[in-house]
């Protein structure tokens, strides 16, 4: 038996109370008609000897037009108010379940862009300075953080489960879904397939783990290193900073490369990339990587002094 | 009215060429609508079987956690053909056999207007059913699911012509049924006796009706859909391209088609359900007006929902809003119909007959597939569904516990009348209790596994994914019963292979039913009425019903002939 640690989410808490509220009225409306089904049958069974109905229909006779419109009006009625009612609140529940809470800058989402393949799950982050880097069939996320996820396919129709957390969405090749959710407790669960793709649709899984901040931050900054080290064997750039300008040797025509900066000043300095969010912080004598996608035309790196550096 | 106006029902009904020869070659050239609902009948049943055996056969593989009975790609075509042959190949023919047979004569009519394009679109089923099945002779079956989503199954993921036959299937069965549509809505519009108007007609007549109604306009984007994709694969049309949203048209058009789907599998088994329950009640049925309006609007709604299937495809938000209001008022229909199902026995005299035990069978199962529907209505659920047993079990409810035992009741119903011959009462109660128990070991544990995704051919036996925790034992109890389910079916079809020689004689109306069928002989004669039923009088009165009855005239009750 396979034991995964039940790892809860804010959507499945958002769920369960939906579920819970459609549960109790499908159990009180199910109760109701059977309850009235089997008195019937109990109080109107054929007993020997009992009378005939006297509107009893008779071979080829048209039969009488019976009852009033009046209980049909009734039902309709009273379903179309719990129906509407039941309407407003998964319209209520869609809302919180789609779309992120604001930004909290203390505690920043982490978004992650998962693609589905025949047959596994790839996951592509954006790690420090920017640098992307991939997980395949296995992800790590921290715990109470909002995870904002875009998800596509790369072949065919694939859909992107969290069963636990009552999280589902369609990876449709040629399009992107976008969801989010919040995982609130540690542990290892697993993310599956749930659109049938082909012969190893069965197995699609993926491992999650949820882990403490702490331990996301050393995950990140681990695979960040590692990417970088990829990256500067195909296409490194080096960049001196003296504390008030910058020394850029080499160049990047079109090429996503590392820029491995050397901060050669008595003070901490801080570098991003224009235009982007990605940055980073580099202690004297230290150095540290920036990304530089693939991109043409001139890209200027600007350091908290103020200085600028261009890569071309 | 002048006396050059032509009434329509002065139209004195189709003439039919005799059947060329005897025996099996009378069968091949059959146009009678009730021979033709006989082929109907014994072809679908046959498929039902198919179909069963590839659900048993999934069951067993099932029965365990990391099971290695079947490999994915054999499971995943027996998933596909069992969608394919329950829901296009077995269920709508096999509602048809008595649409086919039963209808004409409720509405007073020797036959179809057009018996031999009837017959034709017997001869285009059996061809499209043969062909999708085919492809298990070259190479292997579709493997997609029922939906077969592009570009799953386009030719550069699927290239095996399985899939070609499949789509070519569809399309010959699709062909045969837009015939049959036009036939019937034909039939319904002047074949129907003197005096006899619409609201006249029998609920399941009216069930019939509704459902070529929406097989008229449903059936024809499944038919374009397959049509292009059979293009698509062999001819390198661009239809499904993924580069020009492809992914996503092939699902709309699936299921513009997919979601009428399940009311045209419905209605003919509540149709029957409708005029069992007035029979074995002894009361006539209650709010049949309200009914036949009822299921009007469920056919309008069946049109509009169909976006819930696609829910989480980040479709239009607003759309998707609307979708679920359209999706929960299906609802007020229905409810309005199980009021007047429940009402019809209320101070009645109820017998309970096997028809009876499966109409009942219908109202309970059906009511757990409306319910567990209202869930799926909610996009917010749908997140925490989709794919799931849960929509697994949800939609079994519906289908087969809605859709086939209504059907069932009716073929218990209306046995006698097709083979004049009664069949064992006790294995009838027999199979009604195994398929009933059975029905609820399998379908019912799925709901308490509703997290375990469908349509994997392996799983681990994870804790989480069960109530209970025990994800193997829940499947185990699911596969135990499917085959207590099947071993009913067996009892059914053996009961009535033997009931046609050592059942009793049945006579005109074994059950006490007050339809047009149950005047008339079993089985009935060719042109099924020697003379042409009249509706003399209406509305009658209770005097004269009284009347009719003490001097022991039942055939000629209002109805004269």
């Amino acid at each position: 038996m396979l034991v995964i640690a039940d790892v809860t989410s804010v959507s499945e808490d958002r769920w369960s109370g939906l579920f819970d509220l459609y549960l109790t009225i499908a159990l009180i409306v199910g109760a109701l008609i059977i309850g009235w089904l089997l008195v019937s049958l109990v109080r109107y069974r054929a007993r020997p000897g009992a009378p005939r109905p006297p509107d009893a229909p008779l071979p080829g006779m048209l039969q009488p037009e019976r009852g009033t419109v009046l209980f049909s009006w009734i039902i309709a009625l009273t379903i179309a108010a719990i129906m509407f009612g039941l309407a407003f609140s998964t319209i209520h529940a869609v809302d919180a379940i789609e779309n992120p809470p604001p930004n909290d800058p203390s505690n920043p989402s982490i978004h992650v862009v998962v693609t589905g393949f025949q047959f596994g799950w790839k996951y592509n982050y954006t790690g420090e300075g920017g640098v992307p880097f991939q997980t395949i069939t296995e992800w790590t996320i921290p715990v109470d953080t909002v995870i904002t996820i875009d998800v596509k396919s790369q072949d065919v129709w694939h859909n992107f489960a969290f069963p636990n957390g009552r999280i589902r969405v369609d990876a449709i090749p040629g399009e992107t879904n976008h969801l989010w959710f919040k995982a609130t407790s540690i542990g290892e669960d697993r993310n599956a397939c749930v659109q049938i793709c082909g012969a190893g649709h069965a197995t699609m899984h993926a491992a999650m783990h949820v882990v403490s901040q702490a331990d996301f931050k050393t995950f990140l900054h681990d695979s960040s290193q590692a990417a970088y080290k990829t990256l500067a064997g195909k296409s490194l750039v080096n960049a001196t900073f003296d504390g008030s300008a910058f020394a850029i040797a080499g160049h990047a025509a079109g090429k996503a490369s590392a820029l491995n900066v050397t901060n050669a000043g008595a003070q901490p300095a801080t570098f991003h990339l224009q235009g982007s969010d990605a940055s980073v912080t580099v202690q004297p004598g230290q150095s540290g990587y920036l990304y530089i996608p693939a991109a043409t035309g001139t890209q200027t790196v600007v350091a908290s002094s103020g200085a600028t550096g261009t890569v071309s | 009215m002048s006396e050059n106006v032509v009434h329509p029902h002065a139209y004195s009904g189709p003439t039919r060429k005799p059947a060329y020869g005897q025996g099996w070659k009378h069968w091949l050239s059959t146009t009678n609508h009730k021979e033709v609902g006989i082929l109907y009948l014994v072809t679908s049943l046959a498929f039902f079987v198919l179909g069963g055996t590839f659900a048993l056969l999934m069951r067993t593989q099932l029965f365990t956690a990391n099971n290695t009975f079947l490999d994915g790609e054999t499971y995943n075509q027996f998933v596909t053909m069992h969608g394919i042959v329950m829901i296009i190949f077995f269920l709508s023919p096999f509602a048809f056999s008595f649409g086919n047979y039963i209808m004409p004569i409720q509405v007073g009519a020797s036959d179809l207007i057009f018996p031999r394009l009837n017959a034709l679109s017997y001869w285009m089923y059996l061809a499209g059913g043969l062909t999708a099945v085919s492809g298990f002779f070259f190479g292997g079956a579709a493997a997609g699911g029922w939906t077969i989503y592009t570009p799953l199954s386009s030719y550069h993921f699927m290239p095996r012509i399985g899939v070609d036959l499949v789509a070519i299937g569809i399309v010959l069965f699709v062909v045969g049924v837009t015939v049959s549509t036009i036939n019937f809505l034909a039939t319904f519009f002047l074949l129907r006796a003197p005096g006899v108007k619409m609201m006249h007609m029998p609920a399941f007549s009216w069930a019939i009706f509704w459902t070529v109604v929406i097989m008229l306009f449903a059936f024809p984007a499944l038919g374009a859909a397959g049509l292009m994709l059979v293009m698509d694969r062999q001819f390198g049309f661009h239809f499904f391209d993924i580069a020009n949203g492809g992914a996503l048209l092939w699902a709309h058009l699936f299921w513009f088609f997919g979601h009428p789907e399940v009311y045209i599998l419905l209605l003919p088994g509540l149709g029957a359900v409708l005029d069992i329950i007035p029979t074995f009640s002894e009361r006539p049925l209650y709010g049949k007006r309200t009914v036949v309006w009822a299921l009007g609007i469920a056919t309008a709604l069946s049109f509009v929902v169909y976006i819930h299937h696609m829910f989480t495809t980040g479709i239009n938000p607003q759309l998707r809003e609307v979708m679920v209001i359209t999706t929960e008022m299906i609802s007020i229909p229905f409810g309005v119909i199980y009021l007047c199902m429940i009402g019809t026995m209320w101070k009645g005299r109820i017998r309970f007959e096997v028809p009876m035990l499966f109409a009942l069978g219908f109202i309970t199962l059906f009511l757990v597939g409306g319910l567990t529907g209202v869930f799926l209505s909610s996009v917010a659920i749908d997140y925490g569904m989709q794919g799931s047993y849960w929509v697994v079990a949800h939609f079994h409810y519906a289908v087969l516990g809605g859709g086939v035992w209504g059907v069932l009741a009716g073929l218990y119903y209306w046995y006698p009348k097709i083979t004049g011959r009664m069949f064992s009462r006790r294995w009838g109660v027999i199979h009604f209790w195994s398929g009933f128990i059975g029905f609820n070991l399998l379908f019912l544990s799925m709901f308490f596994y509703g997290k375990m995704p469908r349509r994997i051919y392996t799983y681990e036996d994870i804790q989480s994914y069960a109530v209970g925790g025990n994800l193997s034992l829940l499947n185990a109890m699911a596969t135990v019963g499917a085959f207590t389910f099947g071993l009913g079916i067996i009892l059914m079809l053996v009961n009535f292979v033997v009931s046609l020689w050592t059942g009793e004689k049945a006579g005109p109306d074994p059950w006490g039913g007050n339809e047009l069928e149950w005047t008339i002989s079993s089985p009935p004669p060719p042109e099924n009425f020697t003379r042409t039923p009249v509706l003399a009088e209406h509305p009658y009165t209770l005097e004269k019903r009284q009347g009719d009855a003490a001097a022991g005239s039942v055939v000629t009750g209002i109805f004269k002939r």
